[in-house]
């Protein structure tokens, strides 16, 4: 039985072909970028430096420079919270952030670190924008907010909340996890934005992008070897060498670089008609609850069929051969804001490589799973 | 063929040099630089043709990529003080 995978907001599985040839082109020829002047040295160099001309293609950037290479999102989260985060200081955070915010800021508690997290109501932006607003004190030294709850695909006012940012001088970052792809992500403007390359830009797991805004400074989480200026003990002070200690993963930024450039020339969002469909279907079966919200819905699809923990229905969609995520997403936090902590939910995702096919299985599968449970 | 070669403060700079040379219809590549260069230790230069050196460094300025300085490649390929 082949398998529908609708996990993408996870990591997409298939890969345009020519994604796997970049990485094994890579892997044919690529030296250590920046360690050598040999051919094989300068390939590798070529190969991010393309990586980095695409990323500032897709995301507006003037700098190819400000397009720093991390191992994923969680990565770029992470040098950045760690730099912008101060003692003494409150971080505040929407409620629908993910492990990957809430854990890093959870680790600098002890430094005297306050996080603040805002809940506001599933779908509804204003209120997002006015609680931060209200929230804005002078001893707020960060902002950190997802882009696109990878739980319930709301799609938070990132744009709006910069501004109050900018206004008040306090640094921002925003998670891009589910939005990079999917949404226009303008890596010049205010915020910090950390991106993974193995969701929706179809790069391999193992790559991510951390993109600084003109005039930002972030220290690094890890000190190295940079390939230059080394006899000096300490990490340079430019970019993008200051944040990237260590050899390269060449073969990664070869298909991340390919995967972009797939989504420039065939459009970012490919997937939404299946995500409709999905909704509208779904929506319309007895026993399904689906958090969904046409204002500002983006990406992955949360469902609860009533009388079924979600891990159960992942599994029993599993058993059909269809592979959703069920439990708490890595984001115990946007559950609890949403009142789905006990059970968690299902959750579907399309990519580029699914079909209409694909959102019917999973429909008329969710449905014989609801029938059952309410039998 | 002498050449000049300017030295960048990465090789992600050396390779936006050189984008924006050929751009220009200047010829150029990157080379590493010897390890004992004061200031520029393992680091990596844009080479282009000495005559066209003060033109190369000119339209690297202007795009705001910040140059080091500059050195000269003797006829066995290596770096000297340009004469």
């Amino acid at each position: 039985m082949p398998m529908i995978y609708l996990d993408n907001a996870a990591t997409t599985l298939q890969k345009p072909p020519e994604v796997t040839a970049a990485v094994r082109r890579a892997l044919e020829t690529c030296g250590g970028a920046g360690r050598g002047g040999h051919a094989a040295a300068q390939r590798a160099a070529e190969v991010l430096f393309d990586c980095r001309e695409a990323a500032a293609q897709l995301f507006d950037m003037s700098g190819p420079e400000r397009v720093i290479l991390t191992c994923n999102a969680t990565h770029a989260l992470n040098i950045a919270i760690k730099s912008l985060a101060k003692p003494g200081k409150t971080v505040l955070i929407s409620g629908y952030e993910h492990n990957a915010v809430v854990r890093p800021l959870r680790s600098l508690a002890e430094a005297g670190v306050k996080t603040v997290s805002l809940p506001t109501p599933l779908f509804d932006q204003e209120a997002a924008v006015k609680r931060f607003e209200e929230a804005m004190d002078d001893n707020v030294c960060l902002v950190v907010c997802i882009h696109v709850s990878n739980v319930f695909g709301f799609v938070l006012p990132v744009e709006r909340i910069a501004e109050l940012c900018r206004a008040r001088g306090v640094p921002m970052i925003v998670d891009a996890s589910q939005s990079a792809g999917l949404l226009p992500v303008n890596g010049d403007l205010y915020p910090y934005w950390c991106l993974p390359g193995h969701k929706s830009l179809y790069g391999p797991q193992g790559t991510g992008l951390l993109l600084i805004p003109p005039g930002g400074e972030l220290e690094p989480l890890m000190e190295g070897g940079t390939g230059g200026d080394s006899r000096k003990p300490h990490m340079p002070e430019y970019l993008p060498d200051r944040l990237e200690a260590g050899t390269h993963n060449a073969p990664g930024a070869a298909g991340l670089a390919a995967g972009i450039r797939f989504v420039i020339k065939n459009g970012m969002d490919q997937p939404s008609p299946l995500t409709r469909q999905a909704v509208e279907e779904l929506s319309a079966i007895r026993g399904v609850r689906m958090y969904y919200g046409s204002c500002c819905h983006k990406g992955p699809v949360s469902f609860t069929v009533e009388g079924k923990d979600s891990e159960t229905v992942a599994s029993l969609l599993s058993d059909r051969g269809i592979a959703v995520r069920g439990g708490l997403h890595c984001a115990p936090l946007a559950h609890e804001t949403a009142g789905t902590d006990a059970t968690g939910t299902s959750r579907a995702a399309f990519s580029h490589a699914n079909t209409a096919r694909d959102a019917a299985a999973l429909v008329r599968a969710v449905r014989e799973i609801a029938d059952r449970a309410l039998a | 063929m002498a050449n000049a070669l300017i030295a960048c403060r990465s090789v992600t700079y050396a390779q936006r040099a050189v984008r924006l040379l050929e751009k220009a219809g200047l010829r150029a590549s990157i080379r590493r630089l010897p390890a004992d260069l004061p200031e520029t230790s393992c680091g990596h230069a844009v080479r282009v043709q000495r005559e066209r050196v003060a033109q190369a460094m000119q339209l690297m300025n202007e795009a705001g990529f910040p140059t080091r300085t500059h050195f000269c490649e003797d006829e066995n390929g290596g770096v000297i003080k340009c004469p």
